[in-house]
């Protein structure tokens, strides 16, 4: 913070050193006010114009689908979108490339400022030269009253000091003192301390991206675990305890608004139930860090495939996770044949509506049909019956040892603006001597100091 | 009493309507008591407001945060806090000649609005976060739409104080920055509110939705206002007009991420 108290270092050093130039332009508040909007404007983009789902993004052929949609709504620009990455913008290199620059920029202007932030705190300095009273905007110079037994003898300047001292006090000013040889410098300053408040928020920056990076490295989300009912699913990423889904449950609002949704979900670590717990999308399961959040759900339907030596070669149940038009789809590969079943039943309607049942060799369609539950019909060269209509639940699980930082970096951010912002500090310097008392005030911008000041000056005359 | 408190929303309109137009004559005809009436009014029209907000929460037991019709009174409702406390603060009325329609037209937008109480979706059952992360919002709202009126008319009055029945050039920069000093920790909140809340239910804190996007964004102008100012010393116009691009983000956060894209906010909408 520039302010013109004529107390700025200058920096004398001239060598062009790259690196110089580098720190040089990190710690300037326009490359800061700069990086800020192009995020600012890069994210605005990203709201504009639709992103690309994460599941599609990682597959080349459904993005390729979805890119060709997309052409179709925006035309040709849609190809100029895709090549700078804006489909995507939050995960394309360049703006996260962005944000790193931010980091680093936030990080060196908080080091360049460490000691000009610290330094007017802990030790400022107290005796300032006759040039800088000069040229203080707001300035007074209150000469000492004489005594009235007309032999001119001068007040002790300790008493004067003490009483300019103490008028700053109970102004809320810590008075820091020097003492010359015949004149008493002193510094005073209001809300000193709070200046640290822009440090706390830059830290707390810093912090937040600690947090975000924290939970990209040490833990892991999946946004699309399936596991119809009665199922149990093995958590993976060198966790060793598995979720079972007992029950899944959806009730809905006479308009077809759905009203709640839950799933039973168990934990089972080392062959034993360790948790229980019915989870809704406000109420998570959590398991030694791990959450499962209630994500989203669909019909699953329990299938028996027979070949035509009546052995059985699939027998579970089958989410039906895709949606395609009016349906719902899913399908499994037939294990130890190249044939694949896909299955499909319509959203909504009651549970004995029909699924239709299709095989497929290879990419080929050969034969379908349609089955209600209980029904057992053959379908090439397979006996498929459908046993019954159950749900699946569709969970998001996520493990982020990232988050408890994160909000530690958000109280932070929250109290660090509020003392900025709401504490600004005021300065005062002055010399007292036998005959007057000298003081020159500064400010934040944010303060309207000079009433405050002409107060301060009027509560010593008075004395 | 879901009836009643739609008529209140609509006779505050018809209140704040006249109240506009007293703060109107008022401030060309310099009349004092046309002023007085204008100032009683607009509190009259704040106690319906008021009193239909109250009557939504009883009966539908929940804030009265759950669907665009109740935003948008809500949002009516900071305005006219936040102006009412401005006024009072800067001791002139200029101010309600701009910001008192705006109030007044987002209530007009209301009334056209389906106002039934609905149930709540899935997602949003979770009251606590629901009244918090809303009406934390809907303060920082305010704020920022007196801020806006404030700086327009920082930028009719520029830097000569030109017109002589606005207040003058220097209180309005003040008006503006006070109220955005007050807006930006709320908005700060109402952005972690709601990444607690999406940790909560959707298990990220952070996820680039239409929703939470705009809301960086949005603050990121403040903040850009704000550091502007205390480290450039921009006062003045550019600040003035940095405050009015604020307030058209904050409208697009506010209407345009729920009624034109799709996102996780978009229960949000009609």
């Amino acid at each position: 913070m520039s302010e013109s108290t004529g107390e700025v270092e200058v920096r004398t050093e001239a060598k062009s050193d790259p690196i110089d130039g580098l720190w040089r332009f990190f710690s300037s508040t326009k490359t800061a006010i700069v990086l800020i909007l192009l995020v600012a404007f890069a994210s605005f983009m990203g709201s504009l114009i639709p992103q690309v789902p994460a599941s599609y993004a990682m597959d080349p052929v459904s993005y390729a689908q979805w890119l060709a949609a997309m052409r179709e709504k925006f035309g040709a620009v849609a190809n100029i979108y895709d090549a700078l990455g804006l489909f995507n913008v939050y995960n394309v290199f360049w703006f996260k490339l962005l944000l790193i620059i931010l980091i680093f920029s936030t990080i060196i202007c908080t080091i360049n400022r460490l000691p000009a932030l610290w330094n007017p705190v802990f030790s400022p300095r107290i005796k300032v030269s006759d040039g800088m009273f000069r040229a203080a905007a707001i300035r007074t110079s209150i000469k000492a009253r004489q005594k009235s037994s007309g032999r001119g003898i001068p007040q002790p300047v300790k008493g004067i000091a003490e009483t300019v001292f103490s008028t700053l006090s109970s102004h809320r000013y810590k008075v820091f003192v020097e003492q010359g040889e015949g004149t008493t410098h002193f510094y005073a300053d209001r809300n000193g301390i709070f200046k640290l408040g822009t440090l706390m928020t830059h830290l707390s920056l810093v912090i937040l991206m600690v947090g975000a990076v924290m939970g990209g490295m040490f833990g892991f989300s999946d946004d699309g675990v399936v596991i119809p009912e009665g199922k149990t699913y093995n958590v993976g990423f060198g966790e060793n305890f598995s979720i079972r889904a007992d029950q899944f449950k959806a009730e809905f609002y006479p308009d077809g608004q759905p009203k709640d949704y839950w799933s039973d979900l168990v934990v089972i670590e080392g062959g034993k139930e360790v948790a229980k717990q019915r989870i809704r999308v406000n109420e998570p399961l959590e398991y030694k860090g791990v959450r499962f959040h209630q994500s989203f759900y669909g019909p699953a339907l329990a299938v028996e495939v027979k070949d035509g030596q009546e052995r059985t070669v699939f027998s579970d149940v089958l989410p039906l996770v895709q949606s395609s038009g009016q349906n719902a789809a899913g399908w499994v590969s037939l294990p130890g044949t190249d044939v694949a079943l896909v299955a499909s039943l319509p959203f909504g309607g009651d549970a004995t509506r029909p699924a239709t049942v299709q095989l497929f060799k290879g990419q080929v369609p050969t034969s379908r049909d349609t089955l209600r539950p209980g029904e057992t019909k053959s379908i090439g060269n397979y006996q498929i019956n459908y046993k019954g209509l159950k749900s699946f639940t569709g969970l998001r699980m996520v493990k982020d040892p990232g988050v408890p930082v994160v909000w530690l970096a958000c109280t932070l951010l929250v109290v660090g603006i509020c003392v900025t912002l709401y504490f600004p500090r005021r300065r005062i310097w002055g010399r007292v001597t036998a005959q007057e008392v000298v003081m020159a005030g500064t400010a934040d911008r944010t303060v309207n100091f000079r009433p405050e000041f002409d107060r301060i000056v009027e509560a010593i005359r008075r004395v | 009493m879901e009836k009643m408190s739609i008529y209140l929303v609509t006779s505050s309109f018809g209140t704040l309507a006249i109240a506009a137009l007293l703060y109107l004559l008022h401030i060309s005809s310099k009349n004092e008591d046309i002023g007085k009436s204008a100032t009683i009014i607009a509190w009259i029209g704040g106690v319906f407001l008021t009193l239909a907000l109250v009557l939504r929460t009883i009966v539908s037991g929940r804030g009265p945060f759950a669907n665009m019709y109740e935003y948008t009174v809500s949002f009516s409702w900071g305005i006219m806090l936040s102006y009412l406390f401005f006024e009072r603060q800067i001791k002139s009325r200029s101010l309600g000649l701009l910001v008192v329609p705006i109030a007044a037209v987002l209530l007009l937008y209301a009334v056209s609005l389906p106002g039934e109480v609905e149930p709540l979706v899935p997602a949003l059952q979770n009251n606590l976060l629901l009244t918090v992360h809303v009406s934390v919002a809907i303060f920082a709202y305010g704020m920022f739409a007196v801020a806006f009126g404030s700086s327009l008319m920082y930028l009719f009055q520029k830097d000569g104080n030109k017109v002589s029945w606005l207040p003058s050039a220097d209180v309005l920069d003040d008006v503006s920055y006070k109220s955005v000093i007050i807006g930006v920790p709320l908005f700060a909140l109402v952005i972690i509110l709601g990444a607690v809340w999406g940790n909560v239910a959707w298990g990220r804190y952070w996820g680039w939705d239409p929703k939470e996007t705009a809301s960086l964004v949005t603050w990121l102008i403040y903040l850009g206002y704000l550091h502007a100012r205390s480290v450039s010393g921009w006062k003045g116009t550019p600040a003035a007009v940095l405050i009015v691009i604020g307030f058209v983000a904050t409208l697009f956060t506010f209407f345009g991420v729920n009624l034109f894209l799709s996102g996780l906010h978009s229960y949000a909408g009609l």
